[in-house]
């Protein structure tokens, strides 16, 4: 029975499994494959194999391509850009290459007559020049493995200068000044800090010529490799950091995991590879005779990370920059302003700045502001963001997570009366008496954010400190993006009715003292993963961030005052 | 010890020491999406359940076990997440059975143990393709281009296409499958 069944799903398995993969298999067609995959554990593991190396051969193929030098050494900018579009000719030299491999795949296609074949081979090549080999090369020739998913006030010594999301097949960069992340198609992720020259081989492997280096590598990277002159560094699972500094001294330091160190010119009797644990480092010099010389550890040599965000609301990390403004003046719109994303309108004297610490400041920032009316509260930023309006976090399936992908989020109460430090706090951590503060609709919590693949600005708004009666995109709000010319900004402006913040008869009013606490989020390149926060607006007593774990999501004593002031008849000046 | 905080709706902010989660999950997170692909067959069900199991492993992580291993532990939240997003989308049909999906969960981690030798072999294996076959492997899976686009733009039937890249897998499993049998690997 057992030789049966494999010799069923011998016949059976390949060509399922491939309808799965290709993504052509019918309703009947899976039923049987999953028949099948029940039947037997051979069907399964069968199945296992196969999904390896469905899974593999993207990895795989793409690295023999490298080995054969059919990826060239070229730096491409982002889709749709200028500089991507000049690239695009540059194909045509390499194109040639390919050309005895197809002229063989169609030529045997043709009539056997000579005069036939040569006519017909060369219009069908003419044809497949223009149609066939040019989008095949874009594959071919210039596959990019590499993204530039982070950069910091960076400078490369290159013609164009990549913008972050610009990919990289194998080459040569030297990174001049500021700091970069590149992540590799297996999904190593390698933090450049400068001055650095090196080579991006493949997936696999790179070559450090001087600078400093960290990898990260996930289980789908084991075995990358670092090369310096000296050293061959293989990571077996890891996060760790190489320097060759301009003496050609090589130092390997490890924070996670394990790596393999080889010397690529030991002592003939010497030690020739190390493996290192984290916590280790050793360094190699530039004598004749290489050999292991162990260092100290330190966890100042290497940058490991661009600052995280998490250090805000933490301890014992360095934050983004600890909050600096305790008020906001909320200004009354004397008109209310129209909603188009132009604060030409806006009366801006309550405009609050604020900056992530060097080297952040120039490119991570965020001016605030709001108004109000009897109607609406009128909120609007102004954002340097290099990724703005990225976010693809779905408001109809995760808008809990709307912050990560790029937003502000705005934390308030309502009612003047509730006074200042607000009392009200996550009752889950309340030891004793649940506070009224605590579960009151005057307490709100909103999250602005910029859905990209809709193109939609996206609300959601939470009440008290149990973050209740969640609603996302309620209506009666009004709310516009807008990116900056230059990329490298946005600015949001949205009304709100009070009715969404509980305070639909009883708005705030001039002279009253409310609390407020505005975040700003930044995402990476991927627009779904949370790389920096700002918190601003905020009570002093919790400036300092360093043995303080009360955060404002969960104590809104933590909040800064909003102070509702009248109107002033101030306009923005600003030029539209 | 790690402390992961949440609230009771799901919106989370990290404690001081959340980096050793972003560590973990980093390291963790190929496989166990391999482990998830295995069980649910269509990828855009794959990013769905990895998005749930992710959210699921940061809000109980200060329930983890540091002397255990993450993975395994991970594991348990995938399967459950697989199991709630087959119950959302159970009006498709492109979804195994519960016995398939716990057998496979089951043997799973017995297969991915050899994972790194079985890619080792593979590469060795793709190395021994012939030209044409290899071209093809590259443009289907280098370019990421589905099959019908691939057919389209180099002329060639789809139903050649299938039956091509269909044999080329067949050959490479098998060449797979003899070299680990050589290796001791099976």
């Amino acid at each position: 029975m057992k030789e049966s069944n494999d010799k069923q799903h011998d016949l059976e398995l390949p060509g399922l499994l491939a309808a799965l993969f290709d993504d052509s298999i019918t309703d009947e067609q899976f039923a049987r494959l999953d028949a099948l995959l029940l039947a037997s554990p051979e069907a399964r593991q069968m199945y296992f194999d196969f999904l390896q190396i469905h899974g593999d051969l993207p990895v795989v193929a793409m690295r023999m391509m490298v080995e054969d030098g059919r990826i060239s050494s070229r730096t491409l900018p982002p889709h749709g850009s200028e500089a991507r579009k000049r690239s695009a000719s540059a194909t045509a030299s390499s194109s040639r290459r390919l050309v005895g491999w197809m002229k063989s795949r169609w030529t045997s296609k043709l009539p056997s007559s000579k005069a036939v074949v040569f006519g017909l081979t060369m219009l069908v090549l003419g044809a497949v020049s223009t149609f066939v080999l040019r989008p095949y090369f874009r594959h071919v020739e210039t596959v990019p493995f590499a993204t530039l998913t982070r950069a910091n006030d960076c400078v490369w010594d290159a013609k164009t200068q990549p913008e972050t999301g610009a990919r990289f097949t194998a080459g040569s960069l030297t990174l001049t000044k500021g700091l970069a992340e590149i992540e590799l198609a297996n999904g190593v992720q390698l933090l450049i800090e400068a001055p650095t020259t090196f080579d991006l081989i493949d997936t696999g492997r790179s070559v450090l010529s001087k600078g400093r280096i960290v990898a990260r590598v996930p289980s789908t990277g084991i075995g990358y490799t670092i090369d310096t002159s000296k050293t061959r560094i293989v990571d077996l699972g890891t996060e760790f950091g190489v320097s060759v500094d301009p003496n050609r001294e090589t130092i390997v330091e490890v924070f996670v995991g394990v790596v393999e160190a080889n010397l690529k010119n030991p002592k003939a009797s010497g030690e020739k590879t190390r493996r290192l644990v984290a916590g280790e480092a050793i360094r190699v010099d530039d004598s004749q005779a290489d050999q292991f010389q162990t260092v100290s550890f330190s966890i100042e040599r290497f940058l490991r990370t661009f600052s995280t965000p998490s250090s805000y609301e933490g301890e014992e990390l360095i934050p983004f920059r600890p909050s600096q403004l305790s008020s906001l003046n909320v200004i009354r719109a004397k008109h209310p302003p129209t909603i188009d994303g132009d604060l030409a309108d806006w009366d801006l004297s309550g405009e609050f700045k604020a900056s992530c610490d060097k080297p952040f400041t120039d490119a991570y920032h965020v001016r605030g502001n709001m108004m109000y009316d009897d109607q609406y509260l009128y909120i609007a930023a102004r954002v340097g963001d290099p990724m703005p309006m990225r976010s693809i976090i779905d408001p109809g399936t995760n808008p809990v997570l709307g912050w990560m992908g790029g937003s502000i989020e705005l934390r308030l109460s309502t009612d003047s009366k509730m006074g200042w430090p607000l009392q009200g706090q996550l009752p889950l951590l309340r030891k004793g008496t649940v506070n009224p503060q605590d579960t009151s609709e005057r307490l709100a919590h909103l999250t602005l954010w910029y859905y990209e693949p809709r193109s939609e600005p996206c609300l959601m708004v939470m009440q008290g400190m149990n973050l209740a009666n969640r609603v996302v995109n309620p209506p009666g709000w009004k709310g516009v993006f807008r990116k900056a010319a230059d990329g490298k900004s946005y600015t949001l402006e949205y009304a709100i009715p009070w009715s969404l913040l509980g305070a639909a008869s009883d708005p705030p009013k001039a002279g009253e003292v409310c609390g407020v606490c505005w975040i700003a989020n930044w995402s990476d390149a991927t627009g779904k993963n949370w790389k920096g926060q700002l918190i601003e607006i905020k009570n002093p007593a919790y400036f300092n961030i360093r043995g303080n774990k009360k955060m404002t999501f969960q104590f809104a004593e933590t909040w800064g005052k909003a102070i509702y002031l009248p109107a002033t008849g101030k306009e923005s000046t600003e030029e539209k | 010890m790690i402390h992961y905080k949440r609230h009771g709706h799901g919106t989370m902010e990290f404690s001081h020491d959340n980096e050793r989660f972003v560590l973990l999950f980093a390291r963790h997170e190929a496989r166990l999406r391999r482990y998830v692909s295995a069980l649910v067959p269509l990828p855009e069900d794959v990013d769905d359940v990895m998005q749930e199991t992710s959210l699921a492993l940061m809000r109980k992580f200060e329930e983890y076990d540091p002397n255990q291993p993450f993975f395994n532990w991970a594991c348990r939240f995938a399967f459950f997440e697989v199991r709630q997003h087959r119950k959302k989308v159970k009006t498709r049909r492109r979804y195994f059975s519960d016995d398939v999906v716990d057998a496979l969960a089951r043997e799973f981690q017995e297969h991915d143990q050899r994972a790194d030798v079985r890619h080792k072999a593979l590469e060795e294996c793709v190395r021994h393709l012939g030209e044409q076959d290899r071209r093809l492997v590259e443009m289907r899976y280098v370019g990421d281009e589905t099959v019908a686009n691939l057919a389209s733009r180099i002329e060639e039937p789809v139903e050649k296409l299938y039956r091509s890249l269909s044999r080329i897998r067949r050959m490479l499993a098998e060449c797979v499958r003899k070299k680990l049998s050589v290796a001791g690997g099976i």
